[in-house]
């Protein structure tokens, strides 16, 4: 056996049902295995790509109604020894797997053995269901044990991670179906905007983006993502780039958005070595910037800024409407009481009122004015905070006034342009800036102090 | 709901085939099918008991399976028209000792001998199926290139994403100043065995060039062949 969960040939062995085989140059199929209730793997095939490469392919069937989609967590061992394994070295079908044949890919030269070879390699599968969040704990390194956490929906709705909604936005009326944990907001008891960043899983699908009410530009995005449920904030910024803190409102500053790090600041430029320029290189980053050094501190090679159609999908969490809240168009753009409860604007804190008139950019205010601690305002239907205002959050694409790409996975213009996206508005703003669809640009390289972002990780 | 939704669907796929009065039978479990034939699945065994089963055609009377594996297996048995499966014991033991590739060969004949078809298939047997399977995690280890046995070579137009949409595979192993064998596959994943134990490569150094026709990339790899042991010269 292959050290594996295969509850299902288990029980074909014992009960001495034989694999079947069928001639290729016949019509009929291969009889796998009838569908067990609950999620099984089978079949589990470890093998190196010798002589070609030393990718290690570990081949396995799932076995699953075939709606269902599930995580396959992976482990691998050298005899009894488990050995280490982050995730930038694992690739293919480990998230979101639908039934069938599937293949994990495994780079062992991440690994860094010291012997020469590994005899006795096996490897663990176990199918989950894919989980609602990820946590990820800033203050360990990468493999620490509970550095990465997951929270299932079954054990939020028990009520293991405190408060948490169901269906708590309509869209025009209909309930978006979602579960929303409204705990995450508590960092006094869960470190959430501090020493710990919050990921939301966000579901692929197609949605519409845009200006109009309701959005027209037919928009798919064909992988799941997690997206920070918040703005990442002073302190988690600088328990990843080594006690920095850049940021302009410093007032109990901990738990507010980072903000005057710019673009690239959070990824790198052309000028490093390998050059970074999205979306000519890709998800590559620089290793010394915030991303760089995440992806270091976690293991995880895929935490990046979002594209702007995953900013956009994110933020309207199945609404269609011009605030991600389902509601009407407010009569009143500039000042309305619907924004007033879903993000810090201009008009609401966001500038601060001395007596005799307005002032904005006063650095050492209280956390009522300025930037708001994140989370202090109403989630989105996917559980996400401050997408209408506080900070312009940056987004991975070149800027193009008027011009939006739509399509299937987006990655904006490949032509370098001046400027690169911002979206969802600010405290320095008129509501009219923050709906769903707001859209800036914004200079790469200019730490603005009204410019911070949030990290999304994309699923393979 | 599960069940619900897996009793649907079955009842759906027996429709088809039932009177209106019979759709009320209990309906079958759903199957799941491998129709991958892009898939190594497919051509890789999990238990080493395998139930292999054909279609007869309208002029066959008789058939012979021929099967032979590199470690010298060679297997032969005859059928008539009334039997249409086999279930074939391909290693001894619970788990293989070795890994090897089983060429599988299906003769349809007439009562007059008159061959009507052939079926082939091949069949891989990979030690990683059923237990630990040795990985070389260094690289420029010497071990990377050295055979002694005979091998296990696996293919796939998915190792690159730019050849997913291949539709055959070609081996060529070219020993340095000697021989050269052209492979030709007509499916894109698998295993071929290369049998070089008791065979006539020899030993030496043996370039290996894997291509999917039509398709821009390619994998090479050289391996050496050593002898073991000193040679000595005798008087």
């Amino acid at each position: 056996m292959t050290g594996v969960r295969r509850n299902l040939e288990e029980t074909e062995m014992k009960t001495g049902k034989a694999m079947k085989m069928t001639w290729a140059g016949l019509a009929s199929c291969l009889a796998l295995s009838v569908l067990a209730d609950e999620p099984s793997i089978r079949d589990v095939t470890v093998r190196q790509r010798w002589p070609w490469s030393r990718l290690v392919d570990v081949s396995y069937v799932l076995d699953c109604d075939p709606t269902q989609r599930v995580n396959v967590s992976f482990s691998v061992y050298n005899g009894a020894e488990k050995l280490s394994c982050p995730l930038d070295a694992l690739s293919g079908d480990l998230y979101t797997v639908s039934n069938g044949a599937r293949r994990i890919v495994w780079d062992p030269t991440k690994t860094g053995y010291t012997n020469a070879i590994l005899p006795h390699v096996r490897a663990e599968l176990t199918p989950t269901t894919p989980p609602l969040y990820m946590i990820v704990d800033l203050t360990k390194e990468a493999g620490a044990t509970n550095q990465i956490e997951y929270v299932y929906e079954a054990d939020l709705v028990a009520g293991q991670w405190g408060p948490w909604e169901r269906n708590a936005v309509t869209n025009n009326g209909t309930p978006v179906e979602s579960v929303i944990w409204t705990g995450v907001t508590n960092d006094a008891l869960y470190k959430t905007k501090t020493e710990k960043l919050v990921l939301r899983r966000i579901p692929a699908g197609t949605f519409a983006m845009g200006t109009a009410v309701p959005p027209t530009l037919s928009t798919t995005l064909t992988k799941d993502f997690y997206a920070g449920v918040f703005e990442v904030t002073q302190k988690q910024w600088a328990l990843v780039m080594g006690n920095s803190y850049p940021s302009f409102y410093s007032t109990t500053r901990e738990a507010r958005p980072v903000e005057r790090v710019s673009y690239l600041d959070i990824r790198g430029s052309t000028n490093n070595v390998p050059p970074v320029n999205w979306p000519s290189t890709g998800a590559r980053v620089s290793s010394t910037n915030f991303l760089g050094r995440l992806r270091s501190l976690t293991g995880i090679g895929d935490f990046d800024l979002p594209t702007e159609a995953q900013w956009e999908y994110a933020c309207r969490a199945g609404t269609t409407t011009y605030y991600n809240d389902g509601k009407g168009t407010p009569g009143v753009l500039t000042s309305n009481a619907q924004i007033n409860v879903l993000g810090r604007y201009k008009w609401n804190g966001g500038y601060y009122w001395t007596g005799t008139g307005w002032l904005s950019g006063y650095a050492t205010i209280g956390p009522a004015n300025g930037t708001a601690i994140v989370g202090s305002y109403l989630p989105n239907a996917w559980g996400l905070y401050d997408t209408h205002g506080n900070v312009w959050e940056w987004c991975l694409d070149w800027f193009i006034d008027n011009a939006l790409p739509g399509g299937i996975d987006p990655v904006g213009y490949s032509a370098v342009m001046a400027n690169r996206v911002r979206r969802g508005g600010s405290l320095e703003h008129d509501a009219t800036y923050c709906p769903s669809s707001s859209r800036f640009a914004g200079t790469p390289h200019e730490p603005y102090w009204f410019i911070g972002f949030r990290v999304v990780r994309t699923l393979p | 709901m599960q069940n619900k939704k897996n009793t649907v669907a079955a009842f759906a796929a027996a429709a088809a085939f039932l009177t209106a009065a019979e759709i009320f039978a209990t309906p079958s479990l759903p199957v799941l099918v491998d129709s991958d034939l892009r898939g190594a699945h497919w051509a890789t065994a999990f238990t080493n008991s395998v139930d292999l089963s054909w279609e007869w055609g309208t002029n066959a009377a008789k058939a012979r399976l021929d099967i032979k594996g590199m470690d010298g297996t060679t297997f032969t048995t005859n059928f008539t028209r009334t039997v249409s499966n086999y279930l074939w014991r391909v290693f001894a033991s619970d788990v293989p000792a070795a890994e090897d590739v089983y060429d599988l060969t299906l003769t349809f004949s007439t009562d007059a001998n008159a061959v009507v078809g052939a079926l082939t298939s091949r069949l891989a047997v990979v030690t990683g199926a059923f237990g630990a399977a040795a990985i070389n995690a260094v690289s420029n280890s010497p071990a990377w290139t050295k055979v002694k046995e005979n091998v296990v070579i696996p293919y796939d137009a998915s190792f690159s994403g730019t050849a997913t949409n291949a539709l055959s595979t070609q081996l060529v192993i070219a020993k340095d100043h000697g021989a050269v064998q052209t492979n030709m596959f007509s499916d894109v994943a698998g295993f071929y065995g290369w049998k070089i134990r008791r065979s006539n490569w020899g030993y030496g150094t043996f370039d290996l060039t894997l291509t999917f026709p039509g398709m821009t990339n390619e994998w090479t790899a050289e391996l050496t062949r050593q002898t073991d042991g000193m040679i000595f010269g005798v008087r």
